[in-house]
Order: structure tokens, then sequence, then C-alpha cells
């Protein structure tokens, strides 16, 4: 326990000396809260743009609160989600290219905890990140939109959190695994896609997957609290995430550490 | 200039501020880095003209990981 | 007293290659051995399973006081052939980190760091981060990490081949002052190196051990008398030399310019080809210019072997 505080620790310290706790942060709550800004300005923004007509009067419908937040939310399914799994797919990967992996663990180091340890820094980023940019959102919708409840954000931010933190542990896995980079990162996005797809065309059958973990998520900032089957897909969540973490170890185990 | 005072600072400013700082961080990380992606002066107009994709793109494309 | 650690049979294959093909050897405590080959010959592979870093495909080793199949790592302190760091870090931290890894407490570590980076010549660019360090450096920092935890027994993989003239000097000096506490193991493809600081070698060609044991030994057991003759007119030699070569026996004869050598394998014969070469030459009234008795180097026994 006390090594896999140590890699721990170093994990922390490498994220924090190359930026990444700065700027992955950062983006969230600049990809955020261009959502309430942009839906503010958007009238002025087309009167701007021209193309009206003199005297026209086109009525956009009022936006409420909620349909901001889950726009919000959109963001980060797409470019949020890119951004992660490229700043995480050398993780494991880019150490052993490299030949550092194996300074590392010639040392008698564990080979769960050196995967476990880069795996809970890159959680802990992506949370922190999640939550500092929804709660930015939040907060610019409330001033220039409407009104959110907190308990629709905690909920909404909870399991979006969630589907994040299994795409990064599939990103961490699979650079466990493989060694190409553009590989892992193509892999991860495709596993991304696929889930969303098979949770959006199955309908109101399979409410368990983690695919729907993004739909729940808009679900529960519009009803204000966890949505039902939510737990369902939940639990599926991170079963699979231990099994990913479970794979990936006795995989990365049995690799040998040079080329 | 009279649009300059349209414009609500108030709501905009953050968002410009933020900007700032990942550029500015990126710029920093470009200058200590010893090689990059790509030739290192490429990566100065990149960062600093192409909005948040700028920084974004030179952090996960141009930083080498150790 | 038992062997520190004892290697059997140990192949490792990469497709039909095998790169390290069934060598079995003994490191004894408190000695210092060179694994000694040519390039391919095998000694990274070899090394590389010794330290875990490679899976064996068949074979044994085995560490005085581990239990069958226990993690070696904590015993072994490796340098690999090339070195790789966290840029990030600073050459202090790494080996503070390194320490903490292998159970040393914070204090500890650090303490320790700060007497390694002043024993390998580094102390001046503790504070500087690894990235900015030479190839030399990075050098002494990999001898450095490796011993952090005080292994049982050192391996080094070529830890002088990538420095300058200077810097192999000093690290071959250190390599001496280490064994006077630490077993080390290293590879070179390098006799001198071999023969500077170590007790035992292991010649090792294509995955195979071809000579093995005390350097002393070795040098005895394997001394051969050599008779060199050289004339002042290389080009009479020519007519010679059949003549010398009939009275030669046993004996190898090589010419090379007005140089002739003789190394004779039995060294009972040494006084009879003596005798007569030297009736013979001065029946030819040869033009000599030097006649020599000297014995073959560990070097000749080295190319030899490698070369065959
Ligand atoms: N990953 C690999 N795949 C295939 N063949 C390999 C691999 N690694 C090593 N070999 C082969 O095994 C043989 C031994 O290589 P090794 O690196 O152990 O030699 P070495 O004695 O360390 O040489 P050098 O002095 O150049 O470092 C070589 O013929 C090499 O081509
Ligand atoms: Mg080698």
């Amino acid at each position: 326990m006390k090594q896999w505080f140590v890699l721990f620790r170093k994990e922390l310290l490498e994220a924090w000396r190359n930026y990444k706790w700065i700027w992955i942060p950062l983006v969230y709550v600049m990809l955020g809260i261009m959502q309430p800004i942009s839906t503010y300005f958007l009238p002025e923004i087309l009167e701007a743009a021209g193309g009206l007509p003199e005297g026209a009067i086109i009525q956009l419908p009022e936006p409420t609160g909620v349909e901001v937040m889950v726009k919000a939310l959109g963001n980060y399914q797409t470019l949020g989600l890119l951004i992660l799994v490229l700043a995480f797919m050398g993780t494991i990967s880019a150490e052993r290219v490299s030949g550092v992996a194996g300074m590392v663990l010639v040392k008698p180091v564990s080979f769960a905890s050196y995967l476990t340890a880069k795996w809970a820094s890159a959680v802990c980023l992506t949370l922190v990140a999640t939550v500092l940019g929804v709660l930015g959102t939040w907060y610019y919708t409330e001033e220039l939109i409407g009104p959110v409840s907190g308990s629709a954000i905690l909920a909404g931010c909870l399991l979006f959190g969630l589907w994040l933190t299994l795409l990064v542990t599939l990103t961490i896995a699979l650079s466990a695994m493989m060694r190409s980079s553009g590989a892992i990162a193509f892999v991860t996005l495709l596993v991304a896609a696929a889930l969303s797809i098979v949770s959006s065309l199955s309908g109101t059958k399979l409410s368990w997957m983690p695919g729907r973990l993004t739909n729940y998520a808009g679900a529960a900032i519009a009803q204000g609290g966890m949505p039902d089957g939510a737990w369902g897909a939940v639990i599926s969540t991170v079963i699979g995430m231990i099994l990913l973490l479970y794979i990936a170890v006795s995989v990365f185990r049995k690799k040998e550490l040079v080329a | 200039m009279n649009e300059l005072q349209h414009i609500p600072w108030g709501i905009v400013a953050p968002l410009i501020i933020l900007q700032l700082i990942l550029a500015v961080i990126a710029l920093i990380d470009l200058v200590r880095a010893e090689r990059t992606n790509g030739p290192k002066w490429m990566w100065v107009p990149i960062i600093l003209f192409v909005s948040m994709l700028g920084p974004i793109s030179y952090f996960v494309l141009g930083r080498r990981p150790f | 007293m038992a062997p520190l650690m004892e290697v059997r049979q140990l192949v490792k294959t990469y497709g039909s290659t095998r790169a390290v093909n069934g060598i079995t050897f003994t490191i004894e405590a408190g000695r210092c051995t060179a694994l000694l080959g040519p390039n391919g010959a095998g000694k990274t592979t070899t090394l590389n399973m010794l330290s875990g870093l490679l899976k064996p495909t068949s074979g044994e080793i085995r560490f005085d006081g581990a239990t069958k199949g226990e993690d070696l790592r904590a015993y072994i302190g490796y340098l690999p052939q090339y070195t790789a760091y966290y840029n990030w870090m600073t050459g202090r931290e790494f080996l503070i980190y390194v320490g903490q890894l292998t159970g040393m407490d914070k204090r500890s570590a650090v303490q320790r760091a700060e007497e390694l980076l002043r024993l390998v010549g580094i102390e001046d660019a503790k504070h500087r981060r690894i990235g900015g360090y030479s190839g030399g450096m990075k050098q002494r920092l990999g001898l450095a990490q490796a011993m952090m935890h005080r292994p049982r027994l050192l391996v080094l993989d070529e830890p002088v081949s990538a420095l300058d003239p200077i810097g192999r000097r000093e690290v071959l000096e250190l390599m001496k002052r280490i064994r006077q506490e630490t077993t080390i193991l290293f590879s070179t493809h390098v006799l001198p190196d071999a023969e500077e600081v170590c007790d035992d070698v292991l010649i090792i060609r294509q995955g195979e051990i071809v000579i093995a044991g005390s350097l002393d030994e070795i040098r005895k057991s394997n001394q051969r008398p050599v008779i060199e003759l050289e004339l002042e007119d290389g080009e009479a030699l020519a007519d010679w030399l059949p003549a010398l070569r009939e009275l030669a026996g046993s004996a190898a004869v090589e010419q090379n310019g007005p140089v002739v050598r003789f190394t004779v394998e039995d060294a009972d014969e040494l006084p009879r080809i003596r005798q007569q070469l030297m009736i013979r030459l001065a029946e030819l009234k040869a033009p000599l210019s030097r006649l020599e008795i000297a014995r073959t180097s560990l070097e000749d026994l080295f190319m030899e072997a490698v070369r065959r």
C-alpha cells in the first residue's frame, strides 16, 4: 500500500509538471460555459451575421436552463472525451516504448500497483475536470438563462463523470496491452461510439447498458434526481471497469518489458 | 468604439481570461520543452491564433511524453 | 559456501533464433564476474532474464536465500544497456523515487540518494532535470539507481561502452570501489575492461558459454608458448617457410609480413622446436632481426574463442 501511494504521488506530480492538472480542467470549464454564453448571445449573433430582412422578427424558442446544461454535457461527450482519450492514451504504452517502464519494473514493484496508480491519477483528473466544468456551466446558466436545481446537477454530474471514467479506464487498459497510441485512441473512441449506438438503438431494452449513462445524465438534470433504471447502468459500469482493470493487469504481467 | 460598450464584459471576460491562461501555459511548456513533435516555431502561431483548439492540440499532439 | 546465483540451462528463443542457447553458470558472492562477448552474443538477453525483464523460454535461475519462484527483483540492482528516465524529474528526485519504490522510507531514501550522487559524481547536477543530462551523466545516474536499495547482486549491462575514454576510466574506477561491497556481474565486449575489474569471466558466443572460470586460472591453463621470429627481408621468407613448417611439428605456423609465429600447443615441445629452429636458421643464414619466446595472452584466447 505504501508503494502504491509512492506510485500514485509520482503520477499526480507528473500530471502537475506537464500541466495536465491545469489545462484539462481549464478546457472543461471553457467547453461548458461556452454553451450558456453562446445561447445567451444567439439573437445578437444572428443579427450581426446579417441575412435577416429588414423588419423581420424571428421567434427563437426561449431555451431553458435544463436544455443548456444538457447541451453542455453534449460538448463533453464529443470534444471533451476526445481530449481525455488523447491525453491518456500513452499513459503506459509510451513508458514501455521509451524503456522507462522497464527501469521502474526491474525494481520490486507490483504490476497491479503500477497500473492502478496510473489509473487512479487519471480518474482523479477526469472527475475534477468534469466537476469544475459542470459547476462553472451551472453558474453561468443560472446567471444568464434560468434556474437548474442543485440535486439535478449533482446526479447528472455523477452519471456523466462515471461514463467518462469508464472510457478513461478503457484507454488505460488498452495502453497496458497495446503499443501504438493511435490504435489505443481509435479503439477507445470506437467502443464509445458503439456503446452509445447500441444503447440508442435498443429502445427501452438493455436499460442497464453503460452506454445509457449519458442519456441518464441528461434525464437526471431534467427531472432533478436519479432517473429510473440508472442504478443498473451504474452497477454494470463499475463491474465493467473492474473487469477491464483485471484483464489489463493480467495481460500486462505476461508482456515482456523490453522490445 | 460605441459597440465595445455594449459588450457585457462581466460575462465575456472570464472566458477570455481562461483562454489567455491556456495559451500562456502552452507557451511556457513549449519554451521549456527540449523537443516537440513538429518544429517548435510552428506551434507558436497555432497556440496563439487557433482559439482554444490551438493550445489543446499542442498539449496532446505537440509535446513529447518524456 | 553456496553460490550467490546459480543459472542452469537458460534458454531464450525468438522464433527460430536461439538468442541464448542453454547457458549454465554460477556467481560467487563477493566476486566480480564479466560476461564477455561480441555484438549479438546474447549478453543483454541473458542479463534481462536474470533481472526479470524477460521471461526465459526454459531454464532455471536460483538465488541464495530465495525460495523457488520468488520475485528476485528485490535482490538485484540492474543497469540496462540503454537507460531511460522520466525526463521531467531531477536526478535526486528519481533516486528518491526508486528508493521509496523499493520500500525505503523517505528519510533513508534521501540519505542514500545523496550518498550515491556523491559516489557517482553527479552531485552538482542533482537538482537539474534528467532531460538535460549528458549520456555519461545518465549512465552514472543509472549506476546509482541500480545501487539504491543495496542489492546483493549488481547487474550492469555494458556500463562503459557508451562513455568517452575519461568517463570510461572513471566508471571503471568506480566499479572497482563498488566491488569491495557488492557482487557484480557486468557485460562488456572488450577484454581489458574485464581484466581490469574482474575476478571471473564468462565468455559467450552465439548464445553459448565457450570459456568460464577465474581469470587467473584461464590465463594459466590456456597459456601456450609462442615463438616469434622476424626477418630483415620479408620477401625471402617465402622461400624458407616450407622448411620452417617441417620442423614445427604440432605447432601452428602463421606468417604476417616479415614475422613468423609458431604457437606451440604442447609446452613440452618448446625446447625441441626452439633448438631445431635455431639450427635451421643458422644453416639457412637467415637475416634474422628478432627471435622471441612469448606466451599467448588472454586477448589471443578471447579472439580465438569468439572468432571460431
Ligand atoms: N526481441 C528480439 N527479437 C528477435 N531477436 C532478438 C531480440 N532480441 C535479441 N535478439 C537476437 O538475439 C541475439 C542476442 O542479442 P543480445 O541483444 O542479447 O546481444 P548482445 O550480446 O547484448 O549484443 P550487443 O553487444 O550488441 O549489445 C541477437 O542475435 C539478436 O538479434
Ligand atoms: Mg547488449
